[in-house]
């Protein structure tokens, strides 16, 4: 994934900067899961749902931005201390077998989801609408990492 | 960090709209400039008067069509052009951050109140409706019915390029009339934009308009004879001086929103880093170039000793400059940065200027903007940083002038009487803010002061789209305001019908 994920100087990250972060985070993440149903067909169902999800959650988030940066703004929204280089870690190739997959996914939406509760708790303190649909992301990846039980 | 690409690729001459073509105009040209790179995004032109003629002739030749157009079937042309404007969002969003240099974040902010307003104007079937009453006496009814005017000239302000002129053009068309809008010249491509997404929803050639040009074609506009009424958005001296007499002369409605001085109270009992937090977007926002921006913070010192009001004024004063200090400056594609540069060098000289007088009257520097560091390699010369001033005094022309630009005034009171009488002696009144807890103090802050827009810990008291836009003494001539109901009085007459049947 691009990006530094942290400002120079130790500065707040923008909205922007953090939001592509996120959208960036999905889209990598429902395009493993994609290749991860092509390669292990018979659990194709459960890794779509998966991909679907983490694509709804990009949609979602990108979404609530949108549609709230005015009042971002106008409250002076920032990620004061964030720092998204532990979040940044994408799983690489496709695992050769099953258990290999389940550990990487799971270890990927434990991060995400740490991701996601770190920026809304940073963002927690003058808004309400960002960060509430941030940890329904988190809440949805960590319903992810429940699901993915059933891979073995 | 990403620096995002830029949606103006290639310069080009920017051309007029005019009944539906593009026409190119035949006055001279002038360079549009993006203020971080300093580069020729484009030429606009100063059109003539008889350019602006045409374009006035033929919205009123489509006003008649348009306004037995039924309410609803106006509603969607807006909805069409509201989904094309999400559609283009960040585009449009670019464009801003391209012709004005603010931030992306900005920008988008920006997009998204322009399209509010789409949104809300489409709501014109129910914004319209007049009223009745039956047996006003024995079988006579009476009516009010809201009726659309004409024409209407709409001047755009360069510091809110796409926002602005949608404070009034959606309203307008919604309810019937045809306007004619002038960008502002220096940062036109915004609203060129828009006109090609208001002639793809459908809006009819004639009714949407836009005329570039300068002084010319703004003098044009208030002497036209069909133009039934003029939005202007700018500085007081034209406001005043120019845009309201005149249109007083030519009997035209007008809304004429000037500039602005705007105090922030900072009360003894207020959260400092959510106070500071909020003051950081206030002050230097859109590098300051924002009419609801705050630039004089006063630290009140209500039931304080006098050491007590010192120390909490140095402890917000540090707070204030070390916040500032982190703020990062640069071109405001690059996700990184978190302020642009001002519209153009020669501002960023205006407000330098501002500067040195505050010191030269006794101002204490606390942090000097004229110092600074930008992220890439760009010309500095339309940059300025976050200045702090402290030790301001209501007498100093920096405390009582419109500096628009990323320069804050320390201040104290020893009283909240104190406090507000130094806003109420300034000559403008657009937007005051307070910070604090106490229900009483807030309550007589909201109830006592002369400002048109109050914020109570809000920093930019922005009106939303459903509300009117206030504004009071020099920040606004004029009676009624633009956006929420307030606008839809100010684009169509109220007749009465009073009916009996025998």
């Amino acid at each position: 994934m691009d990006a530094e994920q942290r400002s120079p100087g130790g500065a707040p990250l923008t909205a922007s900067a953090v939001m592509r972060f996120l959208a960036e985070l999905e889209q990598a993440s429902a395009e493993w899961y994609r290749a991860l149903a092509a390669a292990f067909p018979e659990k194709s169902a459960l890794l779509q749902r998966c991909a679907s999800l983490c694509a709804r959650n990009g949609v979602q988030v990108q979404r609530t931005y949108q549609e709230t940066i005015t009042d971002a703004l106008e409250t002076n929204f920032a990620f004061e201390g964030l720092d998204l280089r532990p979040y940044g870690e994408l799983p690489g190739a496709v695992p050769g077998t099953l258990g290999e997959a389940q550990r990487a996914a799971v270890a990927l939406e434990e991060r995400a989801a740490a991701c996601y509760e770190d920026v809304a708790g940073r963002s927690a303190r003058l808004l309400a609408t960002i960060p509430r649909v941030l940890q329904r992301a988190a809440e949805a990846r960590r319903r992810n990492a429940s699901s993915l039980a059933l891979l073995q | 960090m990403a620096v995002l690409s830029e949606p103006i690729q290639e310069p080009r001459v920017l051309e007029n709209h005019i009944d539906g073509y593009w026409e190119p105009s035949e006055g001279p040209l002038r360079d549009v400039v993006n203020p971080a790179k300093l580069t020729v995004i484009g030429q606009v032109p100063l059109s003539t008067e008889a350019e602006l003629d045409r374009a006035v002739q033929a919205a009123q030749a489509a006003f008649d069509d348009w306004r037995r157009t039924p309410p609803l079937a106006r509603a969607r042309c807006l909805l069409r052009l509201r989904d094309l404007m999400e559609t283009h969002f960040e585009e449009l969003s670019r464009i801003q951050t391209q012709e004005h240099g603010k931030t992306i974040d900005e920008s988008r902010g920006e997009t998204r109140r322009g399209i509010e307003m789409v949104e809300v104007a489409a709501g014109i079937p129910s914004l319209m409706m007049g009223t009745n009453l039956e047996d006003v006496a024995a079988g006579i009814d009476e009516f009010l019915i809201r009726q659309p005017l004409g024409v209407f000239g709409i001047i755009g302000p360069y510091n809110f390029p796409f926002m602005v002129p949608l404070w009034f053009a959606p309203f307008a068309v919604a309810t019937g009339n045809c306007v004619v809008i002038k960008p502002s010249s220096e940062d036109p491509f915004s609203q060129v934009r828009v006109a090609e997404l208001a002639e793809e929803a459908g809006i009819p050639p004639g009714v949407w308009n836009v005329v570039h040009g300068g002084r010319e074609v703004v003098g044009a506009m208030l002497d036209h004879p069909d133009i039934v009424g003029i939005c202007f958005v700018g500085s007081t001296p034209v406001a005043k001086g120019v845009v309201y007499p005149r249109c007083g002369a030519t009997g035209k409605r007008v809304i004429a929103q000037g500039g602005a001085k705007n105090f922030a109270l900072v009360m003894p009992d207020a959260d400092l880093p959510h106070t500071i937090a909020a003051c950081m977007t206030s002050f230097f926002g859109n590098a300051g170039q924002r009419c609801l921006a705050n630039s004089n913070l006063v630290v009140v010192g209500e039931g304080l000793s006098e050491q007590e009001l010192d120390e909490r004024y140095q402890a917000i004063a540090e707070a204030f400059v070390a916040a500032a200090r982190g703020i990062t400056m640069g071109y405001g594609l690059d996700e990184a940065v978190q302020m642009g540069p001002l519209r153009d060098p020669g501002k960023k000289q205006g407000v330098v200027r501002h500067i040195e007088g505050a010191l030269e009257q006794g101002a204490t520097l606390l942090l000097d903007g004229r110092e600074f560091n930008l992220l890439g390699d760009l010309p500095p010369d339309a940059f300025l940083g976050p200045t702090v001033l402290g030790d301001v005094t209501p007498d100093m022309a920096v405390a009582q002038q419109e500096v628009f630009g990323p320069v804050a005034s320390l201040m104290r009171a020893r009283s909240m009487d104190e406090a507000i009488a130094m806003i109420h002696a300034n000559p403008f009144g657009n937007a005051a803010s307070i910070f604090t807890n106490n229900g009483l103090w807030a309550r007589k802050f909201r109830y006592e002061v002369r400002c048109g827009n109050i914020g109570i810990n809000i920093g930019i008291a922005a009106p939303m789209a459903f509300f009117p836009f206030s504004g009071m003494k020099d920040s606004f001539l004029g009676v009624l305001h633009g956006q929420g109901e307030d606008v839809i009085r100010f684009f169509t007459e109220s007749k009465i019908v009073i009916e009996r049947w025998f």
